[in-house]
């Protein structure tokens, strides 16, 4: 059977292009998948979750991020922290590459199951330090209630050698569908997260805590991550006419590819593929 | 099965060459000065017809795509040398009497002939092509004088690994002049005008120049039969006849192989450098492995792999 049976054009990206993409990101833009404060460049260099290989074009090993902050202290204080995100893959129906926990069953037609570990560090001070921040805070505290002027400081880092870390793996299943956007003309492709599950947080003994967790990020993926990545159709149009133009050739005609509409599926999420297909049109 | 798959059907091929020939246009002008004259030429190329299909053999076959002029204009300009007549003293009975000369194309003046060649000069193409890949790699990848002078002449950077995708032609079928079609338009030109000079127009007139289109379609259709065994026997033996053919298969041979009509950077720059948070972020690239093409009789298909992380 050909591929174009359907289309005109057809274009398809097979789970393990899509798996070696993501890994090729994560080796070269490592600062997407890591983020840390700023002293896990110098003290804490050693003391990721999991290390970061330089990556062979130069660039930052993750993205700074401000500290935790230490709640009620007096003075500012912060905690240095890590996050770091791996083992990034998707799996196209039919599922063949992910072992997908129980509780999400089996990968349906047309869905995708998507997994990755997050690991959480702390620097986690030791008591003698915090001993001497107390002592600190104390006379912060004791200033003030004496009327003694003390003057605003910039956020304190509490010192530590030590970052304690704990990973989790996230798997979660979803798939792609066309529908309207209230009150805006015209049709947009959405993903639809269908279910999530964190595996073995809490076995023994039995807590919410890993429900409200996975509650938590479907509400977070649902309503902060997915909304964002709603594409109209018209973006999905492809203007040969302007590529052209783009580089110094201009026609007198309307070329573009646009998505194929009479097939079930389109995107389709099917044979271990993402498959396009498109028409060619010509006004 | 391969990483990336891109197929591209019969119909969405011809199609493309539809928007080729309508949106194809070519202006071509000089003139150079060689002291006592000076030539010239202006035109203006455009594409009509020709068909594309895609064949089980795993080739292209490009039928009888036309180049004609819209105009193309040859002039001669000549610039006319000051020539004297007479002048000078004559002898009479009485005396002498002293007769003054006279001179042409004093000051300078030009004479200039334009010929509009454009109803007589119409070409024609056919050819068999495939697509040929090759990975080019400056280190190990060969390229001969001739080629490098071309590359340099156009710019073409080799310094980088590549993959260029070339069109190797198998047959190539061009008529300097369209015999065929220069005699047909002659003919339905020169009726055209005698009928227009002697009939009004009406009816009649309208009924006899459709017959005159007919007699000219004929006449192509007969002019060019030769032309069309040509093609047959080329496709046939997988060999251009004729001397032109043979040494425009020659050039096109070498540039099947020398200039590419598509490349890709190897590795692909995937995602474009950017600057995040002050930070600037380099290219991220992606080896690409194993880049095919395959003609069918019903599609164009390209694939290739991503190749592992290092």
């Amino acid at each position: 059977m050909a591929f174009t049976n359907h289309s005109g054009l057809f274009a398809a990206v097979h789970e393990n292009a899509i798996n070696t993409t993501i890994g090729h990101l994560m080796r070269q833009r490592p600062s997407l998948f890591n983020y840390a404060t700023l002293i896990f460049t110098q003290a804490l260099s050693s003391q990721f979750c999991m290390p970061i290989a330089p990556p062979p074009g130069g660039g930052p090993l993750f993205t700074v991020e401000p500290q935790l902050p230490v709640l009620g202290a007096p003075q500012p204080l912060g905690l240095d922290w890590c996050l770091q995100l791996s083992n990034v893959s998707i799996d196209l129906h039919p599922g063949d590459t992910l072992a997908l926990p129980p509780e999400l069953g089996s990968l349906g037609p047309q869905h995708f199951a998507l997994h990755l570990q997050a690991c959480f560090g702390l620097a986690c001070p030791d008591d003698g330090v915090v001993e001497n921040l107390a002592a600190e805070m104390e006379a912060v505290v004791a200033a003030r209630v004496l009327g003694v002027a003390v003057p605003t400081a910039d956020i304190q880092p509490v010192p530590s050698a030590n970052v304690l870390c704990s990973c989790l793996d996230l798997f979660g299943v979803g798939h792609f569908e066309w529908g309207a956007v209230g009150g805006i003309p015209g049709k947009f492709l959405k993903t639809r997260l269908d279910n999530l599950e964190i595996v073995d947080l809490v076995t023994n003994p039995p807590s919410n805590l890993e429900s409200m967790l996975e509650c938590y990020l479907r509400v977070v993926l649902r309503l902060g991550v997915l909304p964002r990545l709603i594409v109209p159709m018209q973006s999905l149009v492809l203007n040969i006419t302007k590529m052209l133009q783009d580089n110094d050739t201009s026609i007198g005609q309307h070329v573009t590819l646009v998505l194929a509409t009479d097939v079930p599926n389109n995107p389709a999420v099917e044979d271990d593929e993402l498959k396009v297909l498109f028409n060619l049109k010509v006004d | 099965m391969a990483d990336l798959t891109i197929a591209v059907s019969e119909a969405v091929c011809a199609k493309t060459l539809e928007v080729v020939v309508a949106n194809f246009g070519f202006d071509v002008s000089d003139q150079a000065d060689f002291g006592a004259f000076r030539v010239g030429y202006d035109g203006r190329l455009f594409l009509k017809g020709g068909s594309l299909a895609l064949r089980d053999d795993g080739t292209i076959r490009l039928r009888e795509l036309d180049a004609r002029w819209d105009k193309l204009d040859f002039s001669l300009t000549v610039k006319l040398p000051e020539i004297s007549f007479g002048g000078g003293l004559v002898e009479v009975p009485l005396g002498s009497i002293l007769l003054p000369g006279t001179g042409i194309f004093s000051g300078g003046k030009t004479l200039t002939f334009t010929v509009h060649l454009a109803p007589f000069v119409k070409h024609e193409l056919s050819l068999i092509a495939s697509p040929l890949i090759q990975h080019f790699d400056p280190a190990t990848t060969a390229i001969g004088k001739h080629c490098q002078g071309l590359h340099t002449a156009l710019d073409i950077d080799d310094t980088k690994p590549q993959w260029r995708i070339f069109c190797d032609p198998q047959t190539i079928d061009f008529d300097l002049f369209d015999f065929a079609d220069t005699v047909g338009d002659l003919f339905e030109q020169a009726f055209t005008d005698a009928l227009d000079a002697v009939l009004p127009r009406g009816l009649l007139h309208d009924l006899i120049l459709a017959g005159i289109g007919s007699i000219a379609d004929l006449l192509r259709t007969l002019l060019d039969i030769p032309d069309d065994i040509s093609e047959w026997l080329s496709d046939l033996f997988n060999v251009s006849l004729g001397v032109f053919n043979l040494i425009l298969q020659f050039v096109a041979d070498f540039f099947g192989t020398c200039i590419s009509f598509f490349q890709l950077d190897d590795p692909y720059p995937m995602f474009p450098k950017t600057v995040e948070k002050g930070v600037e972020l380099p290219d991220v690239t992606i080896p690409l492995e194993h880049l095919t093409a395959t003609v069918s009789d019903v599609e164009l298909v390209v694939t290739a792999d991503i190749g592992a992380v290092s």
